[in-house]
């Protein structure tokens, strides 16, 4: 009893960590432009795919065939990961002028539907190239379970673990400790203040998506492999993401990658229980959440001037 | 009266000529595109309602489809209901739904709403795929007992009168409800909500109708489709068809014609595409896109702006009445309590944000029939102050009593119908609806027309708004706004829109009028007609309340004049007294050492 | 005196807020050692001025020139390098970041190294005192005074050639605006080129060389800000033609 509910605290937080990851990337996009990626699942899917492309490629194969495990060695791995990110940061600048900058202070949510056209249109592309099937990645670290305690634990679901708190560490650190990080929280405070200290607005707002989206990519690559991913998987997974912002606090950092990790062991433990329940439990636990305290654990309370 | 007669001579020969399809055609296909069509427009009619009126964009009601559709296929199937009584049930159950989805839903704003519409779509999308007992997942529910006549199912044609006669009754409902007092108060909570707060408009209510009616006819929508199918599972109910839904009124545009547009051409374009349901969806994505862009106020929209430009005699024009008498303030009831006490009597009132106190413990008496002042420097808690009086903001201690009764913790749009109306420093018009729709927003509260009545539109509700016309017109007519009626209000000039506001606010019948900084922005001439009307208002028996600036204003208007500095009363008494202050003259110039030296010498010095 | 070559010249200023004009036509000029202030009521149009020197909203019409140079189309994140600082109003402090990150961020634009920029901090906490006390405090947690003097050390860490400073005593209590007076005076004395927005117009004329009075969009008075102090139309302007 004891070792399955380890075992799901585990997996819980592996998967926490990619909700924290996805999260985080909504912050920083909405604490210095009001907006954010409703098509974000998509992008996280696209990443998922570049991936397997990248690894089919480098393993000389099409990048309509299969992988082997044999054919992702850690290296090339490596190799992918940084090819996703780029491609995935792209993404970001089309989508920053496509889809939010048209449509940033008009008012009216357009940029809600026009993120969702944006992802809708990565989908069907995705599904075009690269068909309805679900995706085959094997991890680069093997499928032999590791075993802690009497808990059994995919090697996989530590890379995830272990890389995501690292980039999150780094993020956090960069938006503390460094220059362009003060400049990115002074643009989330005032724009016009931070004009005034002679930062270029839309170049750190660029940096914004560019940012959120890689964030997007990297994700993906880390949770294919134990996941079944699929084209059509990425709406609920940026949901939950979106909700472990609205659970931590969309406007704080901490806050975003506090409620990915507690959002993930809510879902592991609840679905221990009841497995159906699972998805279920945690959209009702945001509508409580909205209801309740709206700005989340760690968030602030916007007060609107009249 | 002759446009109506226009409209409903193309409706009876739009509606003729579909009903004259079945006839023309046995081909089930078309008329199975024809059905469909009739369910899009009938589902989008009350979420255009909700999207394009009222401004709340929602992702989710594939989740109220499955209510209404889920309910017809249980209530027949199950528990062996009567097919018609299951139809009207489905309606009514998803309704409830609606209400259901509006409480989370209002208490947040903005992307966290599309969130919450999402999730309860997802929710609802969830429960019926996996509680296989009741709902049957993706295997489904056979069986489900069409609409009959008599003994005979429906067939095909009959599926498609049924379906028109429906449009037909959605369409001239709708069409009156919204050219109506709650079409102007659906989109009055969108442009400016403490606007339509302020003239008695319950913001929350309005937001809950349209969830209710949104929900509805997208229950109906679910049904139709289930009971012709006589078949329901899973798989109809995807975040897809919500986006699909939202695209069909978004496309169609912001106008009572609008679902009818946005239904046939994605209806058409849906079966076309049909083959290839990746193409299918990548469409709807780009199609989204391009109608964000290029038409934001869809199809409806861009042909209005295209007739105007090019063909202006296809847009009708109402006539409006010329000699009307002179607008009167219809007296209101007498008040609870008076005498000695003042009209609005506030004791002790304290407000702190933090650190900021902008109230501090300020007492306050207005007098009937006086023009009172509210002065002091920037920052020193003017606007806080009459916000609090409006009720947008509660304080934290003190009472304040208007008309005899407690308004502290009281609704605004409740305190705007006990006689309270305000303007706003920085304008909120409603500024996409003509100066006369706005002036009837502010006439909202007294337009004797409830909800039923007004989608029939005819007896007491029609003449209720004619009733409203004509006392818009005559309150147009006084502050000489008269000739601009049927403009668009943002594109009067500064001076004009805000004495358009002034005309909103008395249209509630005020028995206290706030104004705040209402010669903001006014060039001298401007500002001297500005006297004039304040002393008209009060001339008709309106007490006002002002925040100004502008001293030449407030001396010359005022009969009694407060002074706040740093969220305190520093002063009042005449504008002559307040004047001559020396710790007024200090709270605006700030301090000067001569004036300091003097003040303490006890010489007033001019 | 020869005419030097002013250091801002504003030449027939419009600006348009929505349907309102809030400038409409205004000249000025600062000479580099001045101080110059612009006094008048509430809605003036004071602090668009003000955003309108520092390029933060759009004008309809007319010049700016700086140093010379037509800076009126230049983006505003551009005119801080260029030599125009401003502490504007509502002081604007990065509320979530601490003291000494406020200052870093006044140097951003900086390219002359991590030791200049640390020195300048150091002079700004012997000029603030009260800063130095607080290097590690959130902004935000600071008083109106305290964030005054911060936003006003800020703006001095870019090394300005003109410094703007909008509204200063907004919502101070009248011993703090004496001592954040008192130190617009210390600045003069240093050689700073000062253009000073205020309400409190008998403080500002204290200060300053010279006066505009602005009124619902344009200059109504100019002149030396002796004079104007004397002058019964400054009064006039704030409080109404007397009975």
């Amino acid at each position: 009893m004891l070792d399955s509910i380890l075992q799901a605290v585990f997996s819980g937080l592996a998967l926490g960590s990619i909700y924290a990851l996805v999260a985080v990337g909504f912050n920083i996009t909405f604490n210095t432009t009001k907006t954010l990626n409703f098509g974000q699942g998509e992008f996280l899917v696209a990443g998922a795919f570049v991936a397997v492309s990248a690894l089919l490629l480098l393993a000389g194969k099409n990048i309509t065939d299969s992988l082997l495990p044999a054919d992702v060695s850690l290296w090339r791995y490596v190799l992918s990961l940084v090819g996703t990110m780029a491609v995935l940061a792209l993404l970001g600048l089309l989508l920053y002028y496509a889809a939010v900058r048209p449509f940033v202070g008009r008012g009216g949510m357009a940029w809600v539907m026009s993120t969702i056209g944006f992802g809708i249109i990565i989908q069907n592309t995705a599904l075009a190239i690269w068909g309805p099937a679900p995706l085959v990645m094997p991890s680069p670290l093997g499928s032999e379970v590791l075993r802690i305690g009497n808990a059994g634990v995919l090697p996989q679901e530590v890379l995830v673990l272990v890389c995501s708190v690292a980039v999150l560490l780094a993020l956090d650190y960069v938006m503390r400790h460094t220059r362009i990080g003060k400049a990115v929280r002074a643009v989330a405070q005032s724009g016009s203040a931070a004009t005034l200290m002679g930062i270029n607005v839309t170049a750190i707002v660029v940096l914004a998506f560019v940012i959120s989206s890689s964030l997007a990519g990297l994700a993906g690559l880390l949770i294919a492999p134990i996941t079944t991913a699929s084209v059509f998987m990425g709406m609920t997974l940026a949901l939950k993401a979106f909700s472990s912002a609205i659970l931590g606090g969309l406007t704080s950092p901490r806050g975003c990658m506090l409620g990915g990790f507690v959002l993930g062991l809510i879902e592991a433990l609840v679905g221990l229980w009841q497995a159906e329940m699972r998805e279920i439990s945690i959209f009702l636990l945001i509508i409580v959440v909205l209801v309740v305290r709206p700005q989340g654990l760690l968030g602030q309370k916007i007060v609107e001037k009249v | 009266m002759n446009s109506e007669i226009k409209h409903y001579g193309w409706l009876a020969l739009v509606a003729a000529l579909v009903a004259a399809i079945p006839l023309m055609t046995s081909n089930d296909f078309y008329l199975r595109i024809v059905f469909l069509i009739g369910v899009n427009y009938i589902a989008a009619s009350g979420l255009n309602v909700l999207v394009n009126y009222t401004g709340q964009k929602s992702l989710g009601h594939a989740g109220l489809f499955a209510v209404g559709a889920y309910a017809v296929a249980l209530l027949t199937t199950r528990w062996g209901w009567n097919p018609w009584a299951a139809f009207a049930m489905a309606g009514v159950l998803a309704g409830l739904f609606g209400v259901v989805i509006a409480l989370p839903a209002l208490r947040v704003k903005g992307p966290a709403l599309a969130m919450v519409t999402i999730g309860f779509g997802i929710v609802v999308e969830k429960v019926v795929s996996e509680w296989q007992d009741v709902f049957a997942g993706q295997q489904g529910i056979y069986g489900v007992v069409p609409l009959k006549l008599g003994d005979q199912m429906f067939a095909s044609s009959h599926w498609v009168w049924f379906v028109l006669a429906l449009c037909v009754v959605l369409h001239v409902m709708f069409r009156h409800l919204l050219a109506g007092r709650f079409g102007r108060a659906f989109m009055a909570v969108n442009t400016a909500e403490v606007a339509a707060e302020s003239v008695g408009v319950s913001v929350y209510k309005f937001k809950v109708l349209a969830f209710v009616i949104s929900a509805f006819t997208c229950g109906i929508a679910g049904a139709l489709i289930t009971q012709q199918n006589q078949y329901i599972n899973s798989d109809f109910i995807t975040f897809n068809l919500s986006v699909f839904f939202l695209l069909v009124v978004l496309f169609g545009g912001n106008s009572v014609y609008g679902p009818l547009l946005g239904a046939v051409v994605l209806t058409l374009l849906d079966s076309l595409l049909s083959r290839w349901p990746g193409v299918q969806h990548f469409t709807y994505g780009a199609l989204l896109l391009f109608a964000l862009y290029a038409m934001p106020n869809g199809l409806a929209g861009t042909l209005r702006s295209l007739a105007r430009k090019y063909a202006p005699g296809l847009l009708p024009t109402p006539q409006l009445p010329q000699d009307l008498p002179a607008w009167q303030l219809k007296s209101a009831a007498p008040l609870a309590s008076t005498g000695a006490e003042g009209l609005l009597d506030g004791r002790g009132i304290y407000k702190a944000y933090g650190g900021v106190v902008p109230t501090n413990e300020v007492d306050l008496c207005i007098k009937p029939g006086h023009v009172h002042s509210l002065i002091g420097p920037n920052g020193a808690g003017k606007t806080t102050l009459l916000n609090i009086l409006s009720g947008i903001v509660v304080p934290e201690r003190g009472s304040i009593q208007f008309a005899g009764q407690s308004i502290v913790g009281v609704s605004p749009n409740r305190i705007a119908r006990m006689g309270l109306g305000r303007t706003f420093q920085n304008l909120r018009l409603f500024s996409d609806m003509t100066v006369l729709d706005n002036v009837k927003v502010g006439l909202h509260a007294h337009i004797q027309a409830g909800f039923f009545a007004s989608l029939i539109g005819v007896g007491k509700a029609r003449r209720a708004e004619l009733a409203a016309r004509d006392e818009a017109l005559q309150i147009l007519d006084r502050l000489q706004l008269r000739d601009k009626a049927l403009h668009t209000a943002g594109s009067l000039p500064y001076g004009l829109q805000r004495r358009l506001e002034l005309a909103r606010a008395l249209a509630t019948h005020p028995r206290l009028l706030l104004l705040d900084e209402p010669a903001a922005g006014l060039n001298p001439q401007e500002t001297q007609e500005l006297i004039q009307v304040i002393a008209r208002i009060r001339d008709l028996g309106i007490t006002v309340l002002l925040i100004e600036h502008h001293m030449d204003l407030v001396m010359a208007v005022s009969d009694h004049v407060i002074v706040l500095d740093y969220g305190q009363k520093i002063a009042e008494g005449t504008p002559q007294q307040v004047q001559s202050n020396p710790r007024v003259i200090a709270a605006y110039l700030g301090s000067d050492d001569e004036t300091e030296d003097n003040a303490m010498n006890g010489g007033p010095h001019a | 005196m020869p005419e030097q070559t002013p250091l801002l010249r504003v030449e027939a200023l419009e600006l348009h807020y929505g349907a309102v004009q809030a400038l409409k036509g205004v000249s000025l000029q600062v000479h580099a050692g001045e101080v110059v202030t612009i006094i008048g009521g509430n809605g003036a149009g004071k602090s668009t001025l003000m955003k309108a020197i520092s390029g933060l909203e759009p004008t309809a019409a007319g010049r700016i020139e700086f140093l010379g140079q037509d800076i009126t189309r230049m983006p505003g994140h551009l005119r801080v390098p260029f030599g125009i600082a401003q502490s504007p109003e509502g002081r604007q402090v990065f509320a979530d970041q601490s003291v000494h990150d406020n200052l870093l961020l006044g140097a951003y634009h900086r390219k002359d190294g991590s030791a200049a920029i640390a020195a300048d901090v150091e002079q700004q906490f012997n000029t603030f005192p009260r800063l130095r006390e607080r290097r590690a405090q959130m902004a935000g947690t600071m008083s109106g005074g305290e964030q005054q003097m911060l936003a006003i050390a800020r703006a001095l860490m870019s090394r300005p050639k003109l410094l703007l400073l909008d509204e200063p005593s907004l919502g101070l209590a009248p011993l703090i605006v004496k001592e954040i007076f008192a130190i617009v005076r210390q600045l003069k004395a240093q050689g700073v080129t000062i253009l000073l927005v205020e309400q409190m117009a008998n403080q500002a004329l204290a200060v300053a060389d010279r006066a505009y009075v602005l009124e619902t969009g344009h200059f109504t008075l100019q002149g030396a800000a002796a004079d104007l102090r004397r002058d019964p139309k400054v009064r006039a302007a704030y409080l109404g033609a007397h009975a």
